[in-house]
């Protein structure tokens, strides 16, 4: 079924990519941002945001103006670093509007006891996100790296089955797949997810080895950037023709798929600084960042947040503050075509009421058309780059063969 | 002339929307700018003019080519030098000239492919992915010579 159909289907579902793309505390923040709820983190002119889930990780500045900003690894010259705010940690997710958000759409959901979504299927989701919410930084660390000791586990088991010339390349791309259906599925975040992803995507390129990520080949690495960005441009146009659960699996796909090509340029940076294609590289992922940043990043929370009528009131509401169209900034808050069609200009009729607005929405979306994502990111070699993708088919078939 | 210019200017703003706009006018791979609408207007013109200069290199036009690809170059320059303005006149003329030598030529097989695989592989070497640079290409193919279909 198309989760619009049962709309606290569609809005819990929203409400746990949402919590789920990245960690759960950016996405409880975001949230926060794209509600306008609290005061925000960022304050006109310079900024220095600290990731506190990578305490090595060196500081990044973000520059925000009225009409125009930046992020940059460095402070220009004539900044002094003293000036600049650091900004406030998020508040932790268990203690924020989506949370409570979330565990309420999860009750109305489990009491509609839908086929699709059964009430143990909903808890299920539910006991994995608490855990995910209310991990510490250690805990979600711990994590990442038994999801990545269990990757390398079944890689290794299918380079040894490939021993007896009985070659096991499906075996060895499925570790892949399993992290990408593990995601969509809400069993890992977004960040563990591209760590983990991340590292498998390296230490499959180098065979029999496997690892460490010195050795993988920059040229296997650079190849695994580009597919990525690639797949995820291509999940991002896909979903335009898609119906409602389609579209809004794809836009949290691509956000993985990105996040991953971004970890992965950042091993290049440091492990091949003076890579010949490294400017190639990070206008790929820039590329893809921005893609993230346009395309997905406040996909989910208004439909988390509000039904669909009071989500069209308030795109037209903000549209007027910031003198735009409400289709233009429809496509700032990125919303699912149908919602564009059937609503925008709908909502500002006095008679329109909320289950019209809603029965509208679907009948749209109806029209749409039904696309397996997974299914469309695993054509051909899922995550991997088709070329990696050969010569590890390659590498395995001269192991198998002593 | 200008009013179809602008109106064509226009059409291919709509069609590049953020990302491609910031791969075409990042300049420093470690930094990267955000919000460049502004910048919209430049980056089709500047698609616009390459698109043409490949063209007309395709119909064996060496001099207008020639003339299409330093303009595009400059554009290009500006843009990912932040230094991206609003289409002068001069400038819209010009690639107006473009087009309407281009729209004046015999049919051609040749040039129209040639020209979208231009703009197609200059897309993808800013960074943008390949199926989008793929439909931006043909997008602005359609809009320079409606009759192309790819």
């Amino acid at each position: 079924m198309d989760e619009i159909e049962a709309l606290p289907l569609h809005r819990w579902l929203c409400a746990c990519r949402q919590l789920m793309a990245r960690e759960p505390d950016w996405g409880a923040d975001q949230f926060a941002v794209y509600l306008r709820l609290g005061s925000p983190r960022l304050h006109l002119g310079w900024n220095r945001l600290l990731d506190k889930a990578s305490p090595h990780t060196p500081p990044s500045y973000v520059y925000i103006a009225e009409d125009e900003g930046l992020t940059s690894p460095a402070l220009p010259p004539d900044v002094d670093p003293a000036s600049v705010p650091t900004a406030p940690d998020p508040t932790p997710a268990a203690e924020t509007a989506l949370w409570r958000q979330t565990r309420d759409l999860a009750g109305q959901v489990a009491s509609l006891k839908l086929t699709d979504y059964p009430p143990a299927r909903v808890e299920k989701i539910m006991a994995s996100i608490d855990e995910t919410v209310h991990a510490t930084l250690d805990d979600a660390i711990a994590a990442t790296k038994e999801l990545g000791r269990t990757c390398l586990r079944r890689l290794v088991e299918a380079r040894e089955g490939s021993r007896n010339r009985q070659l096991l390349i499906g075996d060895f791309l499925q570790p892949t797949r399993d992290v990408l259906a593990a995601y969509m599925s809400f069993e890992v975040d977004g960040r563990s997810a591209c760590e983990a992803l991340a590292f498998v995507l390296s230490i499959q390129c180098n065979l029999p080895q496997l690892g460490p990520l010195e050795t993988t080949p920059p040229d296997a690495r650079a190849r695994a950037i580009e597919h990525l960005i690639d797949q995820a441009d291509e999940l991002l146009i896909a979903r335009e023709r898609a119906n409602v659960t389609p579209y809004f699996e794809l836009t949290y796909a691509a956000n993985l798929l990105v996040a991953t090509a971004v970890q992965l340029n950042s091993h290049q940076r440091e492990l091949v600084p003076e890579y010949e294609g490294r400017s190639h590289l990070n206008r790929r992922v820039h590329y893809g960042e921005e893609l993230i940043g346009h395309g997905t990043a406040a996909a989910f929370a208004l439909p988390a947040a509000v039904e669909p009528l009071e989500m069209a009131r308030l795109v037209r509401d903000r549209a007027k503050d910031r003198g735009e169209s409400a289709l233009d900034y429809a496509r700032t808050v990125v919303v699912h075509p149908a919602f564009q069609g059937a609503l925008l200009e709908a909502a500002d009729s006095d008679a329109l009421d909320a289950a019209s607005a809603l029965e509208r929405y679907q009948r749209a979306a109806s029209t749409a058309e039904s696309v397996d994502a997974l299914a469309l990111i695993n054509q051909k070699a899922g995550p991997v780059a088709e070329e990696n993708a050969k010569e590890m088919h390659m590498h395995l078939l001269a192991f198998s063969m002593g | 002339m200008d009013a179809s210019i602008d109106e064509l200017l226009a059409r291919g703003e709509k069609r590049i929307g953020p990302p491609v706009l910031t791969a075409l006018a990042s300049d420093d791979p470690d930094e990267k700018p955000f919000l460049l609408e502004a910048l919209a207007a430049a980056a089709a013109l500047f698609l616009f003019e390459y698109f043409c200069g490949a063209y007309l290199d395709g119909l064996g036009l060496g001099e207008a080519a020639e003339r299409h690809g330093r303009a595009s170059r400059k554009l290009l320059a500006r843009l990912r030098g932040g230094r991206g303005k609003a289409p002068t006149s001069e400038e819209k003329r010009h690639l107006a000239e473009g087009i309407e030598e281009i729209r004046r030529a015999p049919a051609s097989e040749v040039a129209p492919e040639q020209a979208e695989a231009a703009v197609r592989d200059v897309l993808i070497e800013s960074g943008v992915g390949r199926a989008r640079a793929e439909d931006l290409a043909r997008d602005i193919a359609t809009l320079v010579v409606p009759e192309h279909d790819g």
